[in-house]
């Protein structure tokens, strides 16, 4: 008795036996390693295919047999010739390729999954090796268990009779893949009944694993697609979100702090790093998207486009960090200059002044003027990018040990380190005024250019102890500590200080 | 000097000579084509005709078309282009050349 198969060769349907089937699979897929390289290697197959059904048909006629035997494709390989002959007469530099090793499971050689046996052939060592290790190192945690059962989910079984030659790594010629199957049918022929009750055994544990394969092979399946989806559809949302944000920032309020780049560097360079910004964020997104479409719709990976993706993604990336070297290097030094004024009444013996605090305007002159948060200490520019910028100059009020008080304003700016630029210094704009014993500043300087560099200006106002300070104006400007016991309604009024103890002290208002 | 490399060199050379030469006569089915080049033992094993005749196909010296066989599924029939034509009659003028060598060089040494 023999098991035979059903096969479609060219569309016709032959009955073979199992080591016929065996053969003639070697054989064809032999030829197809071959010819599908070629251009039109499908349609040469074909023809051979074609062929090799007419001379079956033929043998199987002239017999009046049903079912194709070893000796037919024997035959037939005869008169097609063998996988050496056609390919060697086909071309010039017919060459034995050296066999690759890949690694299957050994079936054939098996007790449990046959890992050990495949291992083995892969080295070209005796299976017991391998079968030892894997029993000695089990005792260590019990390692080799669990390498043993996902080696033996991942792996493929050695079936075809060119997978049984891979894993040798021999050649697969005619010769050598008929070798290999009388070797396998005389294994076969010397079962022992050890050897059923071991197959029996093997036979259960193979099923299990092999549905554990299917299962895991299902899940992975439809993870990869849920991820897909995600990345499609999430890749795309970041991908528009992310051009639209960089380029119409203002439409968004919590974004618009990002508009503040705009005094740090110059416009132009401005627009350049969001060229940059939208390349280095949107280039792995679209990477993103496109693996995710090639794994759900089999569209081909395109090589040039990957190519180019990440070569303008390196490109952007250099540039980059180039523009940021050189755009910090104009904040590597600071600059500082201090000037001190001191404050001569017309009146020396009140000990009484006042001090008017003159604030940026928005509701006239500067009314189309934007409103800055206090990130970068700017509380004011005109546009975007900006013609004025308008930053804020804090008053402090300490002791002072000169008679009179005394006016000390601190000028600071960022600037490049190796020279001493004190252009930036230059740029600062801030006015102030003594009339009398009354001193008016403004809570906020200028930049004469709009380039910010980070400027800052401190007003330090020192008043001599028991020394009367009347404020008008904003007390928010002023940071001191008895700011905040003024209720927050009678910030905008006036109040007065005394110096007392080196600390300016609330006078209670007089009704 | 293995000789039956040296027979197979030779043989290879011209076989798509012989091919298109058996073609121009007449448009032919694969199977013609191995019959007339076995009784000429110009073939060895079949399987070599057919990357042959995709190839000859390819470049387009040869194209075919399907047509019903009685015992079967339908058949390649191939026929001759143009362009096969002229590339037969190059062959031919060479191998004119390529005997008359021969005779040439046999008579001589048959002197």
């Amino acid at each position: 008795m023999k098991k035979t198969y059903n096969i479609n060769l060219s569309n016709q349907v032959f009955c073979i036996d199992e080591d016929a089937c065996q053969q003639l699979q070697a054989y064809i897929e032999t030829l197809e390693k071959h010819y599908l390289n070629e251009e039109d290697g499908k349609e040469i197959m074909a023809d051979i295919e074609s062929r090799i059904a007419e001379l079956i048909t033929e043998f199987l006629q002239k017999n009046h047999k049903e079912v194709v035997s070893q000796e037919d494709i024997d035959r037939v390989i005869g008169i097609m010739g063998t996988p050496d002959a056609i390919i060697e007469e086909d071309s010039e530099a017919a060459s034995d390729q050296p066999g690759t090793r890949k690694l299957y499971r050994d079936i054939n050689n098996s007790i449990f999954g046959g890992v050990a046996a495949g291992i083995a052939a892969y080295f070209s060592i005796s299976p017991a090796w391998i079968r030892l290790a894997f029993v000695i190192f089990c005792f260590f945690y019990g390692v080799t268990l669990l390498v043993y059962l996902v080696l033996w989910i991942i792996l493929p079984k050695a079936v075809t009779a060119k997978q049984k030659l891979e894993m040798k790594g021999e050649n697969i010629n005619v010769s050598n893949i008929e070798k290999n199957i009388r070797n396998t049918y005389n294994e076969v022929k010397k079962n022992t009944e050890f050897q059923k009750f071991i197959q029996q055994v093997k036979n259960f544990f193979t099923l299990v694993f092999d549905a554990i394969g299917k299962i895991f092979k299902k899940i992975f399946t439809i993870f990869a697609s849920l991820f897909s989806v995600i990345g499609i559809l999430g890749g795309t949302f970041l991908f528009l979100l992310i051009s639209w944000l960089l380029f119409f920032p203002t439409h968004i309020p919590w974004f618009s702090d990002y508009c503040t780049l705009y005094y740090i560097i110059s416009p132009s360079t401005f627009t350049i790093l969001k060229i940059i910004l939208l390349l280095t964020i949107n280039i792995p997104l679209l990477i993103i998207i496109y693996a995710s479409a090639h794994y759900l719709f089999r569209l081909n990976w395109s090589r040039a486009f990957l190519l180019i993706a990440v070569g303008c993604w390196f490109l952007a990336g250099i540039s980059g960090i180039f523009i940021a070297v050189q755009q910090s290097l104009n904040f590597s030094g600071t600059q500082t200059s201090t000037q001190n004024h001191l404050l001569v009444p017309r009146d020396t013996s009140t000990h009484k002044y006042t001090l008017a605090i003159q604030e940026l305007p928005y509701s006239d002159r500067f009314s189309g003027l934007y409103r800055n948060s206090d990130f970068l200490n700017i509380i004011a520019l005109d546009s975007v990018p900006p013609k004025q910028i308008y930053l804020s100059a804090p008053i402090y009020i300490e002791q002072g040990y000169t008679p009179y008080p005394e006016l000390n304003i601190r000028k600071s700016s960022s600037g490049l380190q190796a020279f001493h630029n004190y252009g930036n210094l230059n740029n600062i704009d801030y006015e102030w005024q003594q009339q009398g014993d009354t001193l008016r500043l403004n809570n906020y300087f200028q930049l004469k250019t709009p380039i910010w560099r980070a400027q800052k200006v401190k007003l330090i106002l020192t008043l001599p102890e028991n020394d009367t300070l009347v404020i008008r104006g904003n007390l928010k400007n002023i940071h001191h500590r008895f700011v905040k016991r003024v209720p927050a309604a009678k910030l905008n009024q006036s109040c007065t200080v005394v110096m007392k103890n080196g600390s300016p002290e609330l006078l209670p208002e007089k009704r | 000097m293995n000789i039956e490399n040296t027979q197979a060199q030779m043989r290879k050379g011209i076989l798509e000579y012989c091919i298109l030469l058996i073609i121009a006569q007449q448009d032919a089915y694969v199977q013609d084509i191995i019959n007339k080049l076995k009784a000429s033992k110009m073939l060895v094993v079949e399987g070599t005709i057919y990357p042959l005749l995709t190839r000859l196909k390819n470049t387009g010296l040869l194209a075919y078309r399907w047509e019903e066989s009685t015992q079967g599924p339908p058949r390649k029939y191939y026929n001759i282009t143009e362009n096969g034509r002229k590339v037969l009659q190059e062959l031919e003028a060479s191998w004119n050349e390529l005997t008359e060598a021969i005779s040439s060089l046999k008579s001589h040494t048959n002197l």
